[in-house]
């Protein structure tokens, strides 16, 4: 079977498909919205506040609600909708090792969303912070960065294994993330939200503030890394396992 | 000492498919060698699931699907030696017909610069519009896409799924002529199609496939004989149907003949000598016939025939 010499036509052929679909709009607003939210804090003025703000904004709508839902597009998509179309047959149908699909998938996907993410963080932050607080910004978005991969990842593998991921990871973010995880601190080791929040106190050092998580710092990036390997193995091996009928 | 036979290119030993309690096909064996062979059949008769198990997109229930002695399924390696035409029509619409099949010619590995691209879109006349999005195309045109990059790769083995769909009859014939020029070359070529005609003109031997089982196999002429020499049935109305049915009753091309709502129905065995005695008969009697029509001409009942038989 051909090696690395496919990633590149893989990943070309999965950006292209991701970044023309109209879903990518959602996604655009998704990632938007922190920043709408800054524009509409800064223009109301409270420069003492803005600060903590940030933080709050950052859990409890960044990490909880705009990160995993655009990874959860972006990684529902990068091969659900080529399964749901029946133009994955087109890659499936080719000596190309089932790792290397999900690989090219799962990078495009983490790219995006972290882009997108990434300049969301950034951007809002700035407005609210400046530059006061270069800790801060730079654990929010290695936060952000950390947990859109191991999501997205996730995302992925979730949608070779059911044609209902996009139903599964909602019930997942909703759910487990947002409320399970949240409420119950027994649970936080499997919860990619405290990992992200781990890796953003980690990193923001004495700047975190009230931003935090049971989970430290080095657990969080072991379990993230640990939860992306993991999906991208079940990814592999399901799709190495996947049938397509006259059905599609 | 025994010579031990080199692996048929394609094998399917007792072959079967079921999802739950449906069974999609059923005990299904052969072998495939470098010519064309057409599969026929209805629609829902299980072809494009074989298709798809040979192929190694689905995994066989029962029994084993071979290429070259290998597994088909489970084994991306088997894509170096086979080329698939899938039925739907899905291609990825962003690209040009040009950066399809250069796709294709990645993911098999091909190096770039060695023209295999323009040779695979030039063999099915899509040279000229090859820089257009596949969104542009018409259904034909884009059947002629995966064509090609189905062939980019020089395949061993060319498995196509209704590939005459959707061209229009120029396209048609020129189609039939490359695979029976790839089967010229010592290519495998399968196809599907549930028009007989079609298989004709182009597959040397054929497999009819209704409900899962493999009804017949052999050349065409074969078949197609299967298909004259059945049982037919036919409705006539005449003008006196008790007195031509009465004529017909002793002769021994008829098989049965029922009445039924001022309708006269009749099976033969023997379809030629009937359709010659029937008017000689009616015309001795004085009886005139005002129709006489086929009952069971459609391709439905001949398949329904060859699975009893």
């Amino acid at each position: 079977m051909l090696g690395a010499s496919v990633l590149g036509p893989l990943v070309d052929v999965t950006a292209r498909g991701l970044l023309g679909r109209r879903r990518i709009l959602l996604v655009g607003l998704l990632a938007v919205a922190p920043v709408g939210v800054a524009v509409v804090l800064v223009l109301g003025g409270g420069l003492g506040a803005t600060a903590q703000i940030t933080r709050d904004i950052y859990a409890s709508l960044v990490m909880t609600t705009v990160v995993p839902l655009v990874a959860l597009i972006l990684g529902t998509t990068a091969i659900g909708a080529e399964i749901d179309d029946g133009t994955v047959v087109h890659l499936l149908a080719k000596p190309v090792g089932r790792g290397w699909i999900i690989l090219a998938k799962m990078l495009v996907a983490a790219t995006a969303g972290v882009v997108l993410c990434g300049v969301s963080v950034l951007v809002s932050g700035a407005l609210l912070v400046g530059l006061d607080a270069p800790g801060l910004l730079l654990g929010m978005l290695a936060g952000a960065v950390v947990a859109v991969i191991a999501y997205t990842a996730v995302f992925v593998t979730l949608s070779v294994w059911t044609g209902r991921a996009l139903v599964a990871g909602l019930a997942y973010v909703l759910l487990w993330e947002g409320f399970i995880a949240s409420a119950f601190s027994g649970t936080r080791l499997l919860s990619i939200r405290e990992y992200g929040l781990a890796v953003a106190a980690g990193i923001a050092g004495p700047e975190k503030g009230t931003l935090g998580s049971d989970v430290p710092l080095v657990t969080g990036l072991v379990l993230a890394a640990a939860v992306a390997g993991l999906a991208f193995a079940l990814g592999a091996r399901r799709l190495a396992r996947f049938e397509i009928s006259d059905a599609g | 000492m025994s010579e031990t036979r080199p692996a048929p290119a394609v094998a399917l030993n007792a072959v079967a498919k079921w999802y739950g309690n449906v069974v999609a096909v059923n005990d299904v064996t052969f072998e495939l060698e470098p010519g064309v062979t057409g599969l026929l059949g209805p629609n829902g008769a299980g072809k494009s699931t074989l298709l798809h198990l040979v192929a190694g997109l689905l995994r066989p229930s029962a029994g084993r699907v071979l290429v070259d002695g290998r597994p088909s399924f489970g084994d991306p390696a088997v894509y170096r030696r086979v080329g698939l035409v899938p039925e739907r029509e899905a291609v990825f619409p962003y690209l040009t017909a040009r950066e399809f099949v250069r796709l294709s010619a990645q993911l098999q590995g091909l190096p770039i610069g060695t023209g295999a691209v323009d040779r695979a879109l030039e063999t099915v006349e899509l040279g000229a519009a090859a820089d257009r999005e596949l969104s542009t195309y018409s259904k034909g045109m884009r059947q002629r896409a995966k064509v090609a990059a189905a062939l980019v790769h020089d395949p061993a083995v060319l498995v196509l799924d209704e590939p005459f769909n959707g061209m229009d009859p120029r396209q048609r014939l020129h189609m039939m002529a490359l695979l029976r020029s790839l089967a010229g070359r010592g290519r495998v070529i399968l196809f599907s199609s549930h028009i007989l005609e079609e298989v004709e003109r182009v597959a040397e031997r054929v497999l009819v496939v209704v409900s899962g089982r493999l009804a017949a196999s052999g050349d065409f002429r074969e078949i197609r004989r299967l298909m004259t020499d059945r049982p037919h049935s036919f409705t006539l109305r005449t003008s006196d149907d008790r007195a031509l049915a009465g004529r017909l009753a002793g002769r021994p091309t008829v098989s049965g003949l029922t009445f039924e709502d001022g309708r006269l129905d009749v099976r033969t065995a023997d379809f030629a000598t009937f359709t010659r005695e029937l008017p000689v008969l009616a015309r001795d009697a004085g009886i005139s016939i005002f129709e006489l029509a086929p009952a069971d001409e459609s391709l439905e009942s001949v398949f329904d025939y060859l699975v009893r038989r």
